[in-house]
């Protein structure tokens, strides 16, 4: 930790319980953060990028300690933040300011925005009111309204203009760090690169730390210094933007980043869209969680698939695990697509080919051994034991993906990402070639 | 603009010293301020009363009695809670208006309201008693007629008809006629008045305060305070507070201030459910997560933030329970009758059903219904004003 560091956050992490009954006994929790460490230097801008639910947000509450953290340590300039006095409390939060996505719930709707704005003042003490109306009224003309909309309410003014109220507010103490939850997300393209500017005008002024959270890859390259990506509570990569965007390690950010809206319509048929949903993060998968999604599994030593089709063995892999495998559904299936005249008729052979083809395995696999081990499995399924078919695949199409949870370490390109690709220096090639592969296919 | 104001807002925040400031002391408001004061002086003369010789002369029923006491202390808080307020925000009180004189009916009863609240309180601070006047009893309304001689003895209006059937017609003296011991109907039913605006006000000074605190603390914080208020609001819904009066009826004796109290005190369940469900909601709302994250205390945030969003809800529910009280009122008066200060309750003067002498009760039982209608339809219209999402 150098000395220019405002905040460090190590560990931190937040549980939700999930309770049940009359004694609220802990039946589960929901882990949205899950461990999670990075640092701002003063002066400049953090992006912490991932879909939504990946428990951005929670821990951008938690760090300022609008919820308390189930675990974790965070230090703003140097001190503890959690055991305070109260004074030292007041003192963090009239040096931390935070603006929602959502301009319209962010203000009262009794206040005007002057009182709004003025509010955090009075709550530190200034209470001479004249003072009070003309810090604010210039704190306004700083972000770009009037003075005279000191009066106006809420409701009278736009979304841009709200975000910049709500800028207002958040900085209208000379905090010096900034929190701004998906700053941009509900405006339009147009006032989202004027907010953004505001933003780093703002910063120039008045030398703020941002933590800019946001689901954006293009928002955050645009603004920030660093940028950590995260995925179901766990940061999976952090490095400088430039890097990161650059030279990606991690096969989520490659795929956060071919998610990016690309202006020029030749490249566009390179996108490649992640599949599926996040996973329930009171339930977060073994081993890497990306793994569920990850186009880029290590396939075990022994064969040598395609990808794609080693993409598709794991998915049936999951569907096993997590028993959503359902054979009376496809069964079903297959008859509403006039496959056959009813559900009874189907033979075994029949519904192989079914599932083979709902995960995108072809009807025979290169590798003999391979293929028996998954014929195997299959009739198991189709025969309706699911334990005995999970445990064959397991065995023989073994993966550290599914094992083990990768550490966030230091990769070759001077960053560091959570990824077994990067686990062993050697296999560094291996590594790069899956990671251009995943881009170009 | 952003040049020239970079020097100045710096210059500000520099003359600013954080650590000098320190805590926010409590500012006690101008309408705070006065508020005390107002409830302080009726101390004062509540005391004054009380232990002196002299009898202050405020309440035109016998000297001042508990129930003019309550009554003037409701009134002090109704103007500091709701009038006060409504002129301090003249922009705001002018656009509910504009939202709800569109509602032509709402406005009308509003108005009737309005008639009701002065001719109620002057009957109960100013007004005497209607007196009995045996010399002109039993006289008709205005417009009707009775057998003169046989049943109205004397006539105050005009006189027609044979040497053998005469009739007796209304006049200007009694417009409503007057009852068997020569009370003017008109002067019962403004007393009436006063009787239903004191069950109404009373009752809301007790239940707002009482509903408001307990659905913001349950609302605010959640979990087993939750838990153990709304479990309580529930037993209270389930024991009627019908059956609590006429039990403490019996042991203390009826009286309108035992109906009052008692419903005052047992009415508020529904309107804190109504609180709590709204607090819950609003404390979701990002303001209050921006005021917490600038520093913002537990009490500030329902103080600045809370307390003001919810206060249309109170007013709101508060406003729909009032025409079921003046009808429990009401019904009490048609069965028992009530001990103290002998109430010249609409109710009671309905136990006077005489077909002949219709006016008697038609008068009270038409203005029972207008009051009731008219409490029903502000409080629907105030709900449309105050709560425009509902109707979105």
């Amino acid at each position: 930790m150098s000395d220019d560091t405002l905040l460090s956050v190590h560990d931190l992490t937040k549980h939700y319980p999930i309770t049940e009954g009359l004694l609220a006994r802990e039946v589960g929790r929901v882990r949205a953060v899950d461990g999670i460490s990075f640092d701002i230097r003063r002066g400049e801008t953090l992006g912490l990028v991932g879909e939504s639910g990946c428990g951005k947000s929670t821990a951008a509450r938690s760090l300022l300690r609008l919820e308390p953290p189930t675990d974790g340590e965070i230090r703003f300039d140097g001190e503890i933040v959690g055991n305070q006095t109260d004074d030292e409390r007041k003192r963090f939060r009239r040096r931390t300011g935070i603006i929602f996505q959502d301009p319209t719930s962010s203000f009262d709707p009794r206040l005007s925005i002057g009182e709004s704005v003025a509010e955090p003042l009075a709550l530190h003490g200034l209470r001479d009111h004249d003072r009070r109306r003309s810090l604010v009224e210039t704190m306004l003309a700083e972000v770009g309204l009037s003075a005279d909309d000191y009066d106006r309410y809420p409701h009278e003014l736009s979304g841009g203009q709200k975000q910049r109220v709500a800028l207002a507010r958040a900085l209208v103490s000379n905090p010096e760090l900034l929190v701004a939850d998906e700053p941009v997300s509900a405006l339009d393209v147009s006032v989202e690169a004027e907010i953004l500017a505001l933003i780093e005008r703002l910063q120039t002024t008045f030398g703020l730390s941002i933590l800019l959270i946001s689901h954006d890859m293009s928002v955050v390259r645009d603004v920030c210094d660093r940028v950590a990506v995260m995925y179901l509570g766990e940061i999976v990569e952090r490095g400088p933007t430039e890097a990161v965007f650059a030279d990606p390690q991690h096969p989520y950010t490659r795929a956060l980043l071919a998610s990016m809206t690309t202006p020029d319509p030749t490249r566009r048929g390179e996108r490649a869209e992640l599949s599926g949903t996040v996973p329930d993060p009171a339930d977060p998968p073994p081993g890497c969680r990306f793994h569920t999604r990850c186009p880029a599994v290590i396939q075990p030593p022994d064969y040598d698939f395609d990808q794609q089709v080693w993409r598709g063995i794991l998915d049936l892999r999951i569907a096993l695990r997590n028993r959503t495998l359902d054979t009376e559904r496809l069964r079903t299936r297959l008859v509403t697509e006039g496959d056959a005249e009813h559900a009874d008729e189907i033979s075994g052979a029949e519904l192989r080919t079914a599932i083979r083809a709902a995960h995108d395995i072809p009807d025979e696999l290169h590798d003999a051994n391979a293929e028996q081990v998954l014929s195997a499995a299959l009739a198991e399924i189709v025969a309706g034991e699911l334990a005995t078919a999970e445990e064959r695949l397991n065995e023989s199409f073994a993966t550290i993906c599914c094992r083990e949870q990768p550490a966030l370490e230091e990769t070759e390109a001077g960053h560091r990402a959570a990824c077994h690709l990067h686990d062993v220096g050697g296999e560094s090639s291996t590594a790069e070639s899956v990671l251009s592969g995943q881009q170009n296919g | 603009m952003a040049v020239d104001s970079d020097a100045s807002i710096d210059a500000q925040f520099d003359a600013i010293d954080w650590e000098e400031l320190g805590e926010e002391r409590p500012v006690v408001g101008r309408r705070t301020g006065g508020f005390l004061v107002a409830l302080g002086l009726l101390a004062l003369l509540f005391l004054y009363d009380r232990f002196t010789g002299y009898d202050l002369s405020i309440g035109a029923w016998y000297a001042p009695s508990r129930l003019d006491w309550l009554f003037v202390l409701s009134l002090v808080v109704f103007a500091f809670a709701i009038v006060v307020p409504a002129v301090r925000n003249r922009d705001r009180t002018m656009q509910y208006w504009r939202r709800f004189r569109r509602n032509r009916l709402a406005v009308a009863c509003a108005a009737y309201l309005a008639v009701f609240f002065v001719l109620g309180t002057a009957s109960l601070l100013v007004l005497d008693r209607p007196t009995t006047n045996i010399q002109y009893a039993k006289q008709p309304a205005l417009f009707a007629t009775v057998e003169a001689g046989t049943v109205a003895i004397n006539c105050a209006g005009d006189v027609t008809g044979t040497a053998v059937q005469q009739y007796c017609h209304g006049s200007l003296q009694f417009p409503f006629g007057t009852n068997s011991v020569g009370q003017s109907v008109l002067e019962l039913v403004v007393a009436g008045m006063g009787v239903s605006l004191l069950v109404a006000l009373v009752t809301s000074m007790l239940m707002v305060p009482i509903a408001t605190a307990v659905g913001t603390v349950a609302g605010y914080f959640g979990g087993w305070v939750d838990d153990v208020l709304m479990r309580y609001v529930d037993i209270q819904q389930t024991v009627p507070a019908f059956l609590v009066y006429i039990v403490l009826g019996f042991v203390f004796g009826q009286s309108l201030f035992l109906i009052v109290l008692v419903f005052g005190l047992l009415s508020w369940g529904g309107v804190a459910r109504l609180v709590r469900s709204e607090v819950t909601q609003r404390r979701e709302e990002l303001y209050i997560t921006a005021a917490e994250s600038a520093g913002a205390s537990r009490l500030q945030i329902i103080r600045r933030h809370i307390l003001p969003n919810v206060s249309s809800t109170v007013l709101t529910a508060t406003t729909r329970q009032i025409p079921l009280l003046i009808l429990t009122e009401a019904a009490i008066s048609f069965i028992v009758v009530l001990g103290d200060e002998n109430v010249p309750s609409w109710g009671q003067m309905l136990t006077d059903l005489n077909m002949e002498l219709w006016w008697v009760w038609a008068f009270p039982l038409a203005f029972l219904v207008i009051t009731v209608f008219s409490f029903s339809v502000v409080g629907d219209a105030l709900r449309d004003t105050l709560d425009p999402r509902g109707n979105a």
